[in-house]
Parts: C-alpha cells; sequence; structure tokens
C-alpha cells in the first residue's frame, strides 16, 4: 500500500505532506522548487498529539504537536490540506496513517499503562459507552468517556476553566495556596479527579455537531436582479458529494474540463439533479449533453449488496411476515392497493435511499453485526410494560445517620442549642408548679386575656419590673422575645439558604443583600477562602481515607495547608475586622462632623455596625469546624501510629 | 404477583397489573370454564397477550386436563413477540415455583424463515425454498439415499432421525431466534423439529394459516384434540384471512403453465410405466378404497395439500375415469383447455359454481364428481411418481384446487372473469376469481371442531359483528375501558384543513390541489411539533404514492425535511424492513422520522410504534376498500343476503377497524403517550365506530378541528407529557399492586352479595350490559348515506 499522501499548506505555503514507508516520520515538502528536499519532517515517536478540524468543517486542517527529544516544549504545526475534492480523505488517511503508528510506539513499552488508577476506565466510563448505541471505532469519540483520558486533556480543562468563571477563580486560587510539596501537575490532577462529570460534560457539549441533513432539498434558487441565482456553500458541497457519489463521481470526471461554476449552475439545473431529487423526469426538461450521459447510472448495486447483508431483528421483520405463509392464496389486492413501478413513483425509493445514507455513518439500532441472530434478552425488554414492573431497584448507597450528634464535635456548647442547654437546666418539678399555678389563674379568671396576661394598656416597656407576673406567657416581654427569637430564626434561615451557593457559583439572585454586611471585596475574599479550603479539605479526606500509605507525606503536607487554611480565615476575619472598625470610625467621625455643625449629639450604636471578624467567624463556622474534624482525626491517627510503631 | 381467580391460582409476571388486565383474565377463565366461545376487545399497549398467556398456562399447569393451548397470531413478528413473551413468563414461573415445569412451548412459520441449509435458505421465495426443502427431504429421497443412490440430502434434517422422536429439543420454551440458535449449534433443522414437535408441545404458536387454511390444516393440526383452547389474537381482520384461504386467482399465463405441467405429468407417466408398472398399478388399487387409503402413506413431507373435503369424500372410491394416471391427465387438460377457452370473453362474467359446472358440462362432459376429487387424486400421482421439483407442477395444483372447490361448494363462491385489468385498458388481460364470499366456510371447522375459541384484539368493534359474519355464539362478549391516572394518548379528528375547508380523502375531492396541500401542510405542522417517530397512514398504495408525489412538486417535503428523516413503505419488503430499520434509529438517536405507509399494508399488520417509535399517527383519509372492485361488490351483497349486513355498514365497519388498528400502534403501556389524528371530515360522524376505549378518550372538543387547532392542541398535550409522572401517581388508579387487588375483589364480593340479596341474578345484568354495548356500535352508526352515495358516484365518474 503506498503511504498516504496529500496535497497540504504549511505556513502559506504549498506542498505535500507525506508519510514516509515504514510509517515513522511524517515529511513536508514544497511546490515551489520542484524536486525539493523535504522542508519539515517530524519523526513520529516525537508527535504528542494529533488534531484535526472536524468533519463538518469545510477547512480540512490537521495540526500536529511534536515535542523534541529532551526538551519539554512541544511545537505545533498546522498544515491546511488544498485538495479542493479531496482534502478531507487526504488528511483522513494521514492522520489514520500517524495515530495508528502513535499507538503501537505507546504501547510498544513506552509508556507502561498506569496500574490500578481508576481501574484503567471507570464504572462511569462502562455506563456510558453502554449508553451510546454507537460504540465507534475512532479513538476521539470514545476520549468522552474515558475518564484517565479526561483528567489528561488539558485542552478540555482549559477551555472548561474559560467558560466557567467562577470555577477558573478557585481553581487559581487554590493553585496559588496549595502547599509547595504539592507539584502542580499533582494538583491538577487532583483538582479534576473531582470534577470528571463536569469535564465530561463539557467535552460532549463541545463535540456536538450539527447532524447531516437533506442538502438537495435546502437548495433553492432565488430570483434576484430578475436573474436567477442558486447560492451554495462549501459544506453544502461537501454534503452533496457524501450523500450522492454520483453528483461526486461526475465532478471527478468532468471539472477540469467544465469550470466549476458552470459545472454546479448547469447541475441544478440537469435532468441528473431532478432525477437525484426523486422528481420525474419529463420531456419538457432541458437536456445536457454531459450530465445526462450519467442519468442511466445506477448506484442501486451496492444498495442491493447492502440489502442481502442486512440481518433485521423478527419484531420488524417486514419480509418475514410476507413470507410467514409461503403457500398463501387468495384474490389478488384491487388496483389501488397494488403498488406502481418505480419509474412512475422515482420519489418513494428516494426518499428511503437518502433516510438512510444521512444516517448510514449512525451505528443502527437494531442490527448488532456482531450477532448472527438477533438479542433475545433486548427483544423482551422492549416488549415488557415498564410501568407495571414497579419500582426500579435503589440504585444508590442510602446514608443512615443513627446519631447525627456523633459526628460533631464533642464539646456541648457548640453541639448542642442554646435553648436545649436552657430547658437542660430546668427542674421539671419547678416548671410543672408553675403551670399550675398559672393554670389555676386562668380558672379562676374569666377573661382570657387578663388571664394570660396580655396587657394591652401597658405601653411601654419598661414596666416589666412593676409587672408582678413576671415572666408569664402573655407578657409584653414574653411576646416580644418571641417575635424577635422568630424573625431572628427567619433571618437566619435566609442567609443559609442563600449563602452556599452566593459564594461557589454565583447563582443566588440575593447575593448582595446577603453578605452579612461585609463589603462585597471581602465577602467575595471569604468566598474564595472557603471554596479553596473546601478543595483542600476534599484532598485531605480523599487521601486520608484511601488508605494508600504511600500518600501519608501528602497528607502530611495536606494538613499543614488545612493549617494555614486556619490562618487565612483568620486573616480574613481580620481584615473584615479592621475593615469594620474604619467603618465605624466612618460613623464616628460623621457623629463627630454632625455635633460639631449643629451641636445635635447623636446616640449611636457602634456595637451593632453589621460585618467583621463575628459575621467572618459565622459565616466560615462550619468550615472551621470541618477543619477542627479534621485535624483531630488526622492527630489521632498519627498518635495510633506513632503507639503502633513504638509497640513493633 | 400472584393471585386467585375464583380458585385457580395465577402468576403474573409482574409487580403490578392493570385493571383491565384482570378483567380479561377473568372472563377468559369464565370462557374456558364454560367451554365456549368469547370476543374479547383489551385496549390495545395493555398487556393482552400477557394476561392471555399467564391465565392460560395458569389453567393448563392447575386443572388435570391440561388442556393444550394452540396461540394463533397474524405475523411472524407478533408470533415471536409473543413466544418472547412466553418464554418471560415460564421464568418467572420456574422462580416462584422454585422449578421448571415440564413444559414445552413452540413455534411454527415457514420454512423459508426457520431454514438452515446453506443454499435453500438464501432463496428469496417461500415457495422456492418450500419446494428446494420438499425435494431433499422427501421420504423417498431418503429411500433412494439408503439404496445407494446420488441424490442431495439436507443434513440438518436428517440429523434429526439421530434423535429421539419425541424429544428433539429439551424442555422449555423456544422463539423463533432462539430455535434457530438451538438448531444452528445441534445442526438440527428447526423448522421440521417444530413441526415434529408440535404434538408434544403444551402451547403452539402460530400463524391463523395453520388452523384455517384447510389445505395445511389438514395436516399441521390434526393431532390437536378437542379440548385444546385455540386462540385468535389480533383476530381483528380474521375474516379476511379465512375468505383469503379459500379464494384462487388464475390467469392465462397460469393456466399456459398448467399446461406444461400436465405433459411432463404424462411423460413422466409414461417414464414409469416402462420402469415401474407396478407402482401405478398399486395406486390404482388403492384408490378404488378410497382416498383415504391412499393416503395412508401420507405423512408430513407430502407436497401438495387439499382444500377442505368433507369427510364422505374421503371415504369414497375415486371416480372410475379419473382413476388411471393416463386418463386423469388427460381429464385435466381438457379441464384447462375449457378455462383456456373460457379466459377468451372479453366482457365481465359473473357466475355461481352451480352455473360454471353446468356449463362445462354441456360444453365438456366433466361431470362435477370427478372434478371434486380433482385435487386429491393429483397429489396421489404426484406421490407416486416421485416428483421432487413441484414447484413446476403448482399451477396445475391450482388448477386442480380451483376444480375441486368449485365442484364441493355451491354457496358462498362466486367466479369472476375480469378481462381486463382495469376499466381504460384496451389490451386483455384476464383474469378468472375464484372468490370466497363468505367467512365462515373456512372458520367453521375451527369452531366444530374445537371448545373454546378465543377471538381477541386491541380493535374488533362492533364486537356482535364477528360471531355474525363467522357464525358462531359466544359465552363471553366484552370490550374493555382503558384505565388512565392522566390522559396519556390524544385522539383528535381534523375535518378542516389550515384554509378552513373541509380535508377528506373521497375519491371526489382527493386529488384536488387544495386538499393534498392542507393535508400537506398538516403533516408538516405534525413534524414540526412531534418528537422522535411519527407515522402516517393513508388508504391505499395508490393514493400514497400520487398524494407524496404531489407534495414533492409543491415543495412540502423539502420542508419536512428539515425537521425530520423521510422513509416510506415500498412493495419490495426487504426493503420496507431496510427503511423500518432506518427509521427506529433515526428515533433513537434524536434525529426523529416520518414512516409513510399504508393502512392495510405490510407496516400495519404487526410492527410497532411504541414510546419513541411513534408519538403521532396521523391517519390521512379514511381507509376504506375500493369501492369498485367487483369482488368486494359480490361479497357486500353476499353479506347483505345472507347476514342482513348492510353495505355500508360493512364497507365503514371494514374501515374504521383499519383506522382503529393504525391508532393502536402508538401505544404500549400507560407510561407511554402518543397523539393520534384521524384527519378526514367523514371521521366526524364515524367516531362511534371506533373501539370503546379510543371513543372514550376523545373529547367533543378534540373533534371538527382544524390543522391550527388540532396544532394547539397537540402541543398542549405534549407539555402536560413532558411533565413528570411518577409510578406512585398510577398505583392503584391504572395499575393496582396486590393490595389493591385484594381490595377489588372484596368490592367485587360485597357488590356480588348484595346483588344475590336484591334478588336480581348478576349474569343476567352482565348480559344486558354485553347487549346494550353492542347495541351501541350499530346505533350509533348513523352511517352517512348521502356521503357514502357521494363516494359510490364519484367512483363510477372516474
Amino acid at each position: 500500500m503506498a503511504p498516504p499522501r496529500g496535497s497540504a499548506a504549511y505556513k502559506k505555503k504549498d506542498g505535500t505532506l507525506t508519510v514516509s514507508k515504514n510509517g515513522q516520520s511524517v515529511s513536508w515538502t514544497p511546490v515551489a522548487p520542484p524536486r525539493s528536499e523535504p522542508a519539515l519532517t517530524l519523526p513520529v515517536s516525537s508527535i504528542t498529539n494529533l488534531q484535526q478540524t472536524p468533519a463538518t468543517n469545510p477547512k480540512v486542517m490537521l495540526k500536529i504537536f511534536a515535542q523534541a527529544q529532551g526538551t519539554s516544549t512541544s511545537d505545533t504545526h498546522t498544515f491546511t490540506f488544498t485538495s479542493p475534492t479531496t482534502a478531507r480523505a487526504e488528511a483522513d488517511a494521514i492522520r489514520d496513517a500517524l495515530s495508528k503508528t502513535i499507538q503501537i510506539i505507546k504501547s510498544g513499552g513506552a509508556l507502561p499503562a498506569a496500574p490500578g488508577g481508576a481501574g484503567g476506565s471507570s464504572a462511569a466510563m462502562a455506563i456510558a459507552s453502554a449508553v451510546s448505541s454507537t460504540p465507534r471505532a475512532g479513538a476521539d469519540s470514545n476520549a468522552w468517556y474515558d475518564d484517565e483520558k479526561l483528567k489528561k486533556d488539558v485542552e478540555i480543562q482549559q477551555s472548561l476553566l474559560r467558560s466557567n468563571p467562577s470555577l477558573s477563580k478557585t481553581f487559581m486560587e487554590s493553585l496559588r495556596t496549595k502547599p509547595e510539596s504539592i507539584s502542580s501537575s499533582q494538583f491538577t490532577a487532583q483538582f479534576w479527579s473531582t470534577r470528571i462529570h463536569t469535564l465530561r460534560a463539557h467535552a460532549i457539549e463541545n463535540n456536538q455537531t450539527r447532524g447531516a441533513y437533506n442538502v438537495l432539498s435546502s437548495i433553492k434558487p432565488m430570483t434576484v436582479d430578475n436573474a436567477t441565482r442558486l447560492s451554495i456553500s462549501k459544506e453544502q458541497i461537501q454534503l452533496i458529494f457524501n450523500q450522492h457519489s454520483l453528483v461526486k463521481r461526475v465532478y471527478d470526471e468532468n471539472v477540469p474540463k467544465l469550470s466549476e461554476e458552470a459545472f454546479w449552475s448547469r447541475f441544478f439545473l440537469s435532468r441528473l439533479f431532478k432525477k437525484l431529487k426523486g422528481e420525474r423526469v419529463t420531456e419538457a426538461d432541458p437536456t445536457d449533453n454531459v450530465l445526462d450521459r450519467y442519468l442511466q447510472y445506477d448506484d442501486d448495486a451496492e444498495r442491493a449488496k447492502q440489502l442481502m447483508a442486512s440481518h433485521v431483528p423478527h419484531i420488524i421483520d417486514v419480509e418475514g411476515n410476507e413470507q410467514n405463509h409461503s403457500q398463501r392464496k387468495g384474490n389478488q389486492p384491487d388496483f389501488t392497493m397494488r403498488p406502481s413501478s418505480y419509474d412512475r413513483v422515482p420519489i418513494i425509493r428516494t426518499l428511503n435511499s437518502l433516510s438512510e445514507k444521512i444516517l448510514s455513518h449512525v451505528a443502527p439500532n437494531d442490527i448488532d453485526p456482531s450477532l448472527p441472530i438477533g438479542v433475545d434478552e433486548e427483544t423482551f425488554n422492549e416488549l415488557a410494560l415498564r410501568d407495571l414492573q414497579g419500582d426500579a431497584a435503589e440504585n444508590r448507597v442510602i446514608l443512615n445517620i443513627k446519631d447525627q450528634s456523633r459526628f460533631f464535635s464533642s464539646d456541648k456548647e457548640s453541639g448542642v442549642s442554646a435553648d436545649a442547654l436552657l430547658y437542660a437546666k430546668q427542674d421539671p418539678v419547678k416548671v410543672l408548679r408553675a403551670i399550675q399555678s398559672d393554670l389555676a389563674v386562668v380558672i379562676s379568671n374569666t377573661n382570657l386575656e387578663t388571664a394570660i396576661g396580655v396587657d394591652d394598656d401597658s405601653d411601654s416597656d419598661d414596666d416589666d419590673e412593676s409587672n408582678p407576673k413576671k415572666g408569664h406567657v402573655g407578657s409584653k416581654t414574653s411576646l416580644s422575645g418571641a417575635t424577635a427569637q422568630l424573625l431572628s430564626t427567619v433571618a437566619q434561615q435566609r442567609v443559609q439558604s442563600d449563602e452556599p451557593s452566593a459564594s461557589s457559583s454565583g447563582f443566588s439572585p440575593v447575593q448582595s443583600s446577603s453578605t452579612s454586611g461585609l463589603s462585597a471585596a471581602s465577602f467575595d475574599r471569604l468566598s474564595l477562602t472557603h471554596a479553596t479550603t473546601t478543595e483542600f479539605l476534599q484532598h485531605f479526606w480523599s487521601a486520608f481515607l484511601s488508605g494508600d500509605p504511600n500518600r501519608a507525606d501528602e497528607i502530611g503536607k495536606l494538613f499543614e495547608t488545612l493549617n494555614r487554611a486556619m490562618d487565612r480565615m483568620k486573616a480574613v476575619a481580620m481584615d473584615a475586622e479592621a475593615e469594620r472598625q474604619k467603618e465605624i470610625d466612618k460613623l464616628k467621625k460623621q457623629v463627630q462632623d454632625l455635633f460639631e455643625r449643629t451641636g445635635k449629639k447623636r446616640r449611636m450604636d457602634y456595637e451593632s455596625t453589621p460585618g467583621g471578624a463575628k459575621a467572618v467567624n459565622q459565616l466560615l463556622a462550619p468550615t472551621v469546624k470541618a477543619i477542627e474534624v479534621a485535624t483531630k482525626k488526622y492527630k489521632k491517627a498519627l498518635a495510633e501510629q506513632s503507639e503502633d510503631v513504638g509497640q513493633t | 404477583m400472584k393471585f386467585n381467580i375464583e380458585d385457580l391460582p395465577v402468576l403474573f409476571p409482574y409487580p403490578r397489573i392493570y385493571p383491565e388486565q384482570y378483567a380479561y383474565m377473568c372472563d377468559l377463565k369464565r370462557t374456558l370454564d364454560a367451554g365456549g366461545h368469547c370476543v374479547l376487545e383489551m385496549p390495545s399497549g395493555t398487556g393482552k397477550t400477557v394476561s392471555l398467556l399467564s391465565l392460560i398456562v395458569a389453567y393448563q399447569q392447575y386443572y388435570p386436563e391440561h388442556r393444550k393451548l394452540i396461540y394463533c397470531s397474524r405475523t411472524m413478528s407478533e408470533i415471536e413477540k409473543a413466544l418472547a413473551e412466553l418464554k418471560a413468563l415460564m421464568k418467572y414461573r420456574a422462580d416462584q415455583l422454585g422449578e421448571e415445569e415440564q413444559f414445552r412451548g413452540l413455534g411454527l412459520t415457514s420454512r423459508k424463515n426457520l431454514c438452515l441449509h446453506p443454499s435453500v435458505k438464501k432463496e428469496k421465495s417461500g415457495a422456492i425454498v418450500d419446494a428446494r426443502c420438499r425435494s431433499l427431504t422427501a421420504g423417498f429421497v431418503k429411500e433412494k439415499k439408503e439404496r445407494g443412490e446420488d441424490v442431495d440430502v439436507c443434513v440438518y434434517h436428517d440429523n434429526l432421525d439421530l434423535l429421539e422422536p419425541h424429544s428433539l429439543v429439551p424442555n422449555g420454551v423456544f422463539t423463533f431466534d432462539g430455535i434457530l440458535k438451538y438448531g444452528e449449534q445441534h445442526k438440527q433443522c428447526p423448522y421440521f423439529t417444530a413441526r415434529r414437535m408440535m404434538p408434544f408441545c403444551n402451547v403452539i404458536i402460530y400463524s391463523y394459516h395453520y388452523l384455517l387454511d384447510p389445505k395445511i390444516a389438514e395436516r399441521v393440526s390434526k393431532e390437536l384434540s378437542k379440548d385444546c383452547i385455540v386462540v385468535f389474537d389480533e383476530a381483528h381482520n380474521i375474516d379476511n384471512v379465512c375468505i383469503e384461504s379459500l379464494s384462487i386467482d388464475l390467469t392465462e399465463d397460469s393456466l399456459r403453465k398448467a399446461t406444461r405441467g400436465a405433459n411432463n405429468l404424462e411423460r413422466k407417466i409414461t417414464e414409469m410405466r416402462s420402469s415401474d408398472a407396478e407402482k401405478l398399478q398399486n395406486e390404482y388399487a388403492k384408490l378404488v378404497e378410497g382416498l383415504r387409503g391412499a393416503d395412508e402413506a401420507r405423512e408430513e413431507d407430502t407436497f401438495m395439500a387439499n382444500p377442505a373435503l368433507p369427510d364422505d369424500l374421503l371415504q369414497e372410491a375415486v371416480p372410475g375415469n379419473i382413476r388411471r394416471a393416463e386418463h386423469f391427465v388427460a381429464f385435466l387438460k381438457r379441464f384447462v383447455e375449457y378455462l383456456k377457452t373460457r379466459m377468451k370473453v372479453l366482457h365481465v362474467i359473473s357466475e355461481t359454481p352451480p352455473s360454471f359446472l353446468q356449463h362445462l358440462k354441456d360444453l365438456t362432459f366433466i361431470e362435477k364428481k370427478p372434478l371434486r376429487f380433482c385435487a386429491e387424486r393429483l397429489t396421489s400421482l404426484v406421490r407416486t411418481l416421485e416428483l421432487t421439483n413441484i414447484e413446476d407442477y403448482q399451477p396445475l395444483q391450482e388448477v386442480a384446487t380451483f376444480a375441486t372447490l368449485a365442484a364441493t361448494y355451491d354457496k358462498g363462491f362466486l367466479l369472476i372473469l375480469e378481462p381486463y385489468e382495469s376499466d381504460t385498458a384496451t389490451v386483455p388481460n384476464p383474469i378468472l376469481h375464484f372468490t370466497c364470499l363468505d367467512a365462515a366456510i373456512a372458520i367453521k371447522p375451527v369452531f366444530d371442531r374445537f371448545s373454546s375459541v378465543i377471538i381477541t384484539s386491541g380493535t374488533i368493534s362492533p364486537l356482535e359483528m364477528y360471531p355474525k359474519m363467522l357464525g358462531f355464539t359466544t359465552v363471553v362478549q366484552e370490550s374493555y375501558s382503558m384505565t388512565l391516572a392522566r390522559r396519556s394518548f390524544l385522539p383528535m379528528i381534523v375535518t378542516r384543513g389550515s384554509d378552513q375547508s373541509a380535508i377528506s380523502s373521497g375519491f371526489q375531492i382527493r386529488n384536488e390541489p387544495g386538499v393534498v396541500r392542507n393535508y400537506g401542510t398538516l403533516l408538516l405542522e405534525f413534524s414540526r411539533l412531534t418528537p422522535d417517530g411519527l407515522v402516517v397512514f393513508f388508504p391505499s398504495y395508490l393514493y400514497m404514492e400520487s398524494i407524496i408525489s404531489m407534495w414533492q412538486g409543491m415543495g412540502t417535503l423539502d420542508e419536512i425535511w428539515k425537521y425530520k428523516l423521510i422513509l416510506v413503505e415500498t412493495p419490495d419488503s426487504q426493503e420496507t424492513s431496510l427503511a423500518l430499520e432506518t427509521y427506529r434509529t433515526a428515533c433513537c438517536n434524536g434525529r426523529g422520522a416520518i414512516l409513510l405507509c399504508v393502512a392495510r399494508g405490510k407496516v400495519s399488520e404487526g410492527i410497532d410504534f411504541d414510546h419513541h417509535y411513534g408519538r403521532t399517527v396521523l391517519c390521512i383519509g379514511v381507509p376504506f376498500q375500493y369501492t369498485e372492485s367487483r369482488i368486494l361488490k359480490a361479497r357486500l351483497e353476499f353479506l347483505r343476503e345472507t347476514y342482513r349486513i348492510r353495505e355500508n355498514d360493512f364497507l365503514s365497519f371494514d374501515a374504521m377497524r383499519h383506522a382503529a388498528q393504525c391508532l393502536g400502534r402508538v401505544l404500549r403501556g400507560k407510561d407511554d403517550y402518543g397523539i393520534m389524528v384521524l384527519a378526514d371530515r367523514r371521521f366526524q360522524k364515524k367516531r362511534t365506530q371506533l373501539p370503546k376505549w379510543i371513543n372514550q378518550a376523545l373529547l367533543d372538543s378534540d373533534t371538527s378541528l382544524s390543522t391550527d387547532m388540532a396544532t394547539a392542541s397537540a402541543k398542549k398535550f405534549l407539555r402536560t407529557m413532558a411533565q413528570p409522572f411518577s409510578e406512585r401517581d398510577q398505583a392503584g388508579v391504572s395499575t393496582w399492586d396486590s393490595k389493591d387487588l385484594e381490595r377489588h375483589k372484596e368490592k367485587m364480593e360485597k357488590e356480588k352479595i348484595r346483588e344475590l340479596r336484591n334478588g336480581g341474578g348478576k349474569m343476567e345484568v352482565d348480559g344486558m350490559d354485553g347487549l346494550s354495548n353492542g347495541q351501541n356500535g350499530i346505533d350509533g352508526d348513523d352511517f352517512e348515506d348521502e356521503d357514502m352515495d357521494a363516494l359510490m358516484r364519484d367512483v363510477d365518474a372516474e
């Protein structure tokens, strides 16, 4: 087989791209001085990556990433294929040849397959490929499903970061504050390992292209300036060639003789065009001495072969149905039910063959070529009544939490709510007695309002002292107390429900209102700190729980990072406090100014100025707690280990 | 799930059940207990087959009689599906019972579909596969081989002789795929395996023809005992199958071939006379004793079959004048020559068999009696001569069958000679139709022989039409409605196009550009809004072809191409299979496609378009038969005179059962959803003839719509369907688990007790109910006579 070659431009000079006979190198020879030496030769072993413009793109380019031995930088060489008709085929041939060789080289031991890893291909991949009905041979399509490949694909990662600013911010911040000991590649791997799904979604999204469509029906002549005009794009020509191999042949055989423009203008008026569209050719149609020669050509031969080769499952096998009764008798159907010959209605056949061509690159849904006879199991699954099958088996791990308090730090103050503490302190006997006495009052008193102590007349808040029934249910104080508690709970609830989404992805619509009084800048810093801390926590846990002794070092480093995260949070808190102080100072100054100007002294409650370390600490409390837990666990494990070491 | 119907424990292979399924099973059991026949209409896609099989298998296994089940379906696809369901059911039973039951279930289809012989299976035509198969597997071929002669045999077939004859395959259920696989592995012929195992099967699933076509029924079904349970599934078209199995067309060409065949026979006889005269003498001796005697040697491999013969015919001695082989061939030749002269007539003749026989006798002195024996006599001769290339004698066989049928039946048949193919043709191309008008003739032996015959389908309204046409009485007649927790299918009747003018496929306006354009717009709108698959049914091939050509000319198709791929049913069934395959692929990968097919065509029978394979089904025009057909006219007349069924009633019934059948294709299960569009002005008045379950779901507001109203309604429907719908929402309403079933049973018990207290018999109420149900079909059918008249008139004008 001749090595694949193709005419391609490199650095805007025309030339020929050739794969060497042994397939070990690829070289480009300029056209300009005839018989010149190859201007560029790349050994295949140095090629790190190949890229090609997608099939739908009219421009055919091949990008070769080559890394010269001993250097760490890779050069890219871009070749634009210039052949007007066969550019795509040439490029494909060269790419295939190269990728084959590259694969051979790679599998030849240059890179031992990562042992273990995520088990080669992860479960997600298995699912993904099971879902996809088209397990195509092309390596590029399968790349979406392979976790390992996704983790390594810098291109996709970069493009995802570009399209998702908040993710990119997290990434950059974490990268900046990562422990020294972790190399950036290690860090990146860690970072992406938890975001495979996002990567995959992104990769698939980027790879989706519009499917083929029926070109001939979409090309319509338009009348401009009394002249019929037709405009077709390169892409459309490509599609015409794909869908109608006959046109490709006609073009190949005639275009040097005919100009491209003339060819197309004649084609769209010809009988051939009508025939391909499935319209009936009439006597009135113009004749064309060149194109009409191809009218007789029938591409049905290959179709017939395809018909013979196909195996259709029994449940849609119309032919089998017809042959089910081979000794069929009966009167022939009336003439409306007798199909007429193809010549009378050519469109019917065209419709089918065209649809089949458009779908030809899609793996068929029912035919599995690897199986000689249909699959029983699958047939039945299709027949089964799905809604009678009952609930699908639970496909998730159910987390049973029996005693939640176990998971929080054991110290009382933080573990139990203030209310609970309050109730815990009370003596049941006393409480019951108080209630009973209250009830006695109620019973003795017919007026409910007075009984429960609602005193509408008391309009001042400070009549508490005078009120003998202090702490009574209906008293002003307890009522307002209850209201305050309720409101604060609502506010807290709101903050909590808004906050998480605001910090990580910026989805929250009420972001500004829920910064807990922090300035936007410090809030951003806060959320970033939070995100990075979470990131490191995640790394920590994944390493800590991996049980991998080789990662012990890493855990130590991560532990330090966590400590530093604590410091960072403190720093944020301090800065926020400083900011708040500034705010207070400003307010004080305003008051001072006011006093100076008007002589009036305004009372200011500087304590109620929002924000500051308190707000920060409040917001970060769960994170701090999480770090504390992690620290504790780590220390405990460390202690146990050193004990073990000591014992042995 | 497991539950009891009265005393019978039923294992149902799903944890839930549809209420209709339960009701269906109860009625089935009632029929089986009573030992009578029934007609049951169960909504399409509600798991009719699985309910039927679960109940009958439970019945078989529980009661000591172990009544065999003969399950007949229309097409191979449907047989295969039923086999798959049976297989799953038996697997479930084995899981539940903890042991595999002693059970066999097999299906049978033609040799063509089951052949493994490397060269024979490549033949395209089923008839040729049959013939070649016989030439390899006939008894005398084997004898010759044993004598050491050099003859071809089929190794797959001969391997069967090495096995124990009652255990060619292990116990269990085999689908066609399964038995093909098994045959390939063990190098044994799937066809003969299935056929020889028929007597040992608990369940047999095959095509109607094996019971209805007397030519085959005689051989394939003779071992079946009287208490077999016979089920005709998808039986809405059963009358046509019956008629088909007794009708024959003769053309000039087939007569010419028949003469050639007769000449060949003559030559063979002379050859044999010189080489092995004894054989012919033996045959003669046997024929004196009657055809039964000659039949002794008859085996499964006899190749030519015979029409339904009354028993006396088989006992009687063959008339003397055709006993000798030479005489018989001369007799046949004379008959063929007579037919040839009849074909020369240039005007249409339609006559009854007695009149035909009279004319025959006057001209050729051929009597009725020897004519009756023709088919059987020919079979006997062919066997004696040990002929292998049977396909050469096929036309002669047809003539002989024709002779026998014409001489046997006086009533219910008609001979129609049409000298021209169409009214406009000038070159004669005569066809002699021998047409059966009475569906009851072919199915009568079935009803006579078997005590329980169950006729069932998704669309078999009006129920009382079938007992009438097929001449039997039922113990149960029931049509079930569909319980739905949400409106999961949307039937609509579109009567006006986008320009508000009426649309119809009536002959008078079907080719008007306005109507064609309106239909085009309707299709375009639905191709825009329907996700995945859209199936369109046309009333006839002719109309489909012309409307597609017109759409192409108008640019409608170009517009549709933007939304969907377009695929069409073609006369070539292989190509249609491939188109179907492409269609399904396009539906699965999100591209979406339209399938254009014909309401009485190949695709409309046996191919399902469930779930995304068919989100919309569009019926363009009422699928009336071609009313100018002489055969149809004769049948209509016969129905009117014999069964008092008015012409228009029958035509309308026939059209609507096909329309309903098309609509039913899109549903499978209650979680499925689909839009059903009936696009013709004339559907408006025919809605009462739709099956109960469709008619109930058809709201008045969804009738007599214009295209834009239908589009809006469909969009709204699809949006509703896009809302999440969990199984919990329909639990207890449209699906029952065991608890719901218990509750229902209790309720029924209480009701029964109450009714007994009130003194009214439940049965009586039931009977009344069934009656009034049936009545609705007829009374509501205020058939638009003027409409039909217009239709007829226009046909005349054409």
